[in-house]
């Protein structure tokens, strides 16, 4: 209880900074998993439902990639948009968005293949069926995307937590600028060098809980698609016995 | 009025193993064809050729079916409720809600119309899918071992079904069975398939009790009627 209220009351004298943290950790963190779950889920279920020349080779150079080291995207963005780069007139280097677009080719793999082994599982029969009663390819894709809900949010949280808890390639493109690139890992970081470990250790803290609370909301999301749970809510007991 | 099928040098293998070999078979309008045979003969590869879910290596199919239904041997129950399930094939029908419920009576299962298609049990599952295939008019219905997993009740319901609706209907169905009650009750003509080739065909009575080859005696020794 002490060291609780000991860090609360260290976050509360650096306030500002904390907010602004938390705050380019949780857009940086959103727009990373918005762009790779958008892009990476729609191709993953395509890929994983189809059968085509070369899909074992993209399936093994997915799952490669979905162990690519973070400062090896890092470095990638970096020569892609520092200022000799090709990308270099946009000048978005030690900005968020050089952030996201490292932490999107860190992802995207991630959700391509969890979603394609999530097709795959179940398409064969999913595409008899819908084939069977004459309706549309759009159709089948609508039911497996649907039949499927429970993991897609799985795999959409999973890239949150993927993104949230990245240091490497951001550290890297981001350049830890105090007020605009700097997130909660790189903070952790920067302060444990600098010896406050109790500021790390706190910020660490409120890391965990912002982890904690997404999880939790994930978590219940899955089990209101699982397909285990009956469709009508139950009703409450006074009502069932009439009370 | 059933839809005419007419098979033409049908192959089809899966790596060495020729699982599929029909020079020649015709399937006269409305009527049914029970399409029997041991294990691996080919009866699921055949129906899924017939659908157009798999490409033969060779032959040709010609039909003048504009509706095709093909149930598959585990047809895919979805999440939603089974009334939906029965709606997805006819979705496009202002009244699809009450053809739904409508098949679903149909097969005994208008008790389970609010429940989810994914906990219903096997033998439920195949008269629900029985149903998604009946909610409207089809041509030709191809059934992929429809009774396979009901209990005897079910099965008679199925079987009544069947026989109601190709007779309101008028399609010709060919369905694959392991139950010598199912094709001599629903089935007029009987086709056996031994190793991909057709053994033996011919009206129900004739093939089933009076075989005349070697592999149609040997197969139909177990088989009590």
């Amino acid at each position: 209880m002490n060291l609780l209220s000991e860090i609360g009351s260290m976050l509360l004298e650096r306030n500002s900074e904390l907010r602004q943290i938390i705050g380019v950790t949780l857009r940086m963190s959103f727009f990373s998993t918005l762009f790779s779950a958008g892009i990476g889920i729609p191709l993953g279920m395509l890929v994983g439902s189809r059968t085509f020349w070369g899909k074992r080779a993209l399936m093994r150079i997915l799952n490669t990639l979905m162990g690519l080291p973070p400062v090896v995207a890092g470095l990638l963005v970096f020569f892609l948009l520092s200022r000799s780069g090709p990308l270099g007139q946009y000048k978005l280097l030690y900005s968020v968005s050089a952030m996201v677009i490292a932490q999107v080719l860190l992802i995207l793999p991630i959700a391509m293949s969890l979603s394609a082994s999530i097709a795959a599982s179940r398409a064969s029969q999913i595409h008899d069926t819908i084939y069977g009663l004459g309706l549309s390819r759009m159709c089948e894709l609508r039911c497996l995307l649907y039949e499927s809900r429970g993991q897609l949010f799985s795999i959409l949280f999973t890239c949150f937590g993927r993104s949230i808890a990245e240091v490497g390639a951001v550290s890297l493109v981001g350049g830890n600028v105090q007020y605009k690139t700097r997130v909660m890992t790189t903070a952790i970081m920067l302060e444990t060098n600098k010896g406050n470990f109790e500021f790390a250790v706190a910020l660490g803290a409120v890391l965990l809980l912002i982890s904690f609370a997404i999880n939790s909301i994930a978590l219940t999301l899955e089990e209101r698609g699982r397909d285990d749970m009956p469709l009508k809510k139950q009703r409450g007991r006074k009502e069932r016995y009439g009370r | 009025m059933g839809a005419e099928v007419t098979i033409t040098g049908i192959q089809k293998s899966f790596g060495a193993r020729m699982v599929l070999d029909i020079p020649a078979l015709h399937l006269e309008p409305g009527l049914k064809y029970a399409l029997i045979g041991p294990n691996g003969s080919g009866k699921s590869t055949l129906l899924r050729v017939l659908s157009g879910v798999l490409a033969p290596d060779a032959g040709s199919i010609a039909t003048d079916a504009k509706e095709i239904g093909y149930m598959p041997q585990k047809p895919y129950c979805f999440g939603f409720s089974t009334c939906k399930n029965v709606e997805l094939a006819v979705e496009d029908r202002p009244d699809a809600h009450q053809l739904a419920l409508r098949a679903l009576a149909r097969v005994g299962m208008e008790a389970h119309a609010e429940t989810r298609g994914s906990r219903l049990s096997g033998g439920e599952a195949q008269r629900m899918a029985f149903a998604r295939m009946i909610v409207k008019r089809r041509d030709l219905l191809l059934l992929d071992e429809p009774t396979s997993a009901t209990d005897v009740a079910g099965s008679i319901l199925l079987e009544d079904a069947l026989l109601s609706y190709s007779h309101d209907v008028g399609c010709t169905v060919l369905f694959a069975t392991h139950t010598p009650s199912v094709a001599a009750r629903c089935a007029d003509r009987v086709i056996l398939l031994c190793n991909g080739r057709v053994c033996e065909w011919g009206e129900a009575k004739q093939v089933l009790l009076a075989p005349q080859s070697e592999e149609a005696k040997s197969f139909l020794t177990y088989w009590k009627l």
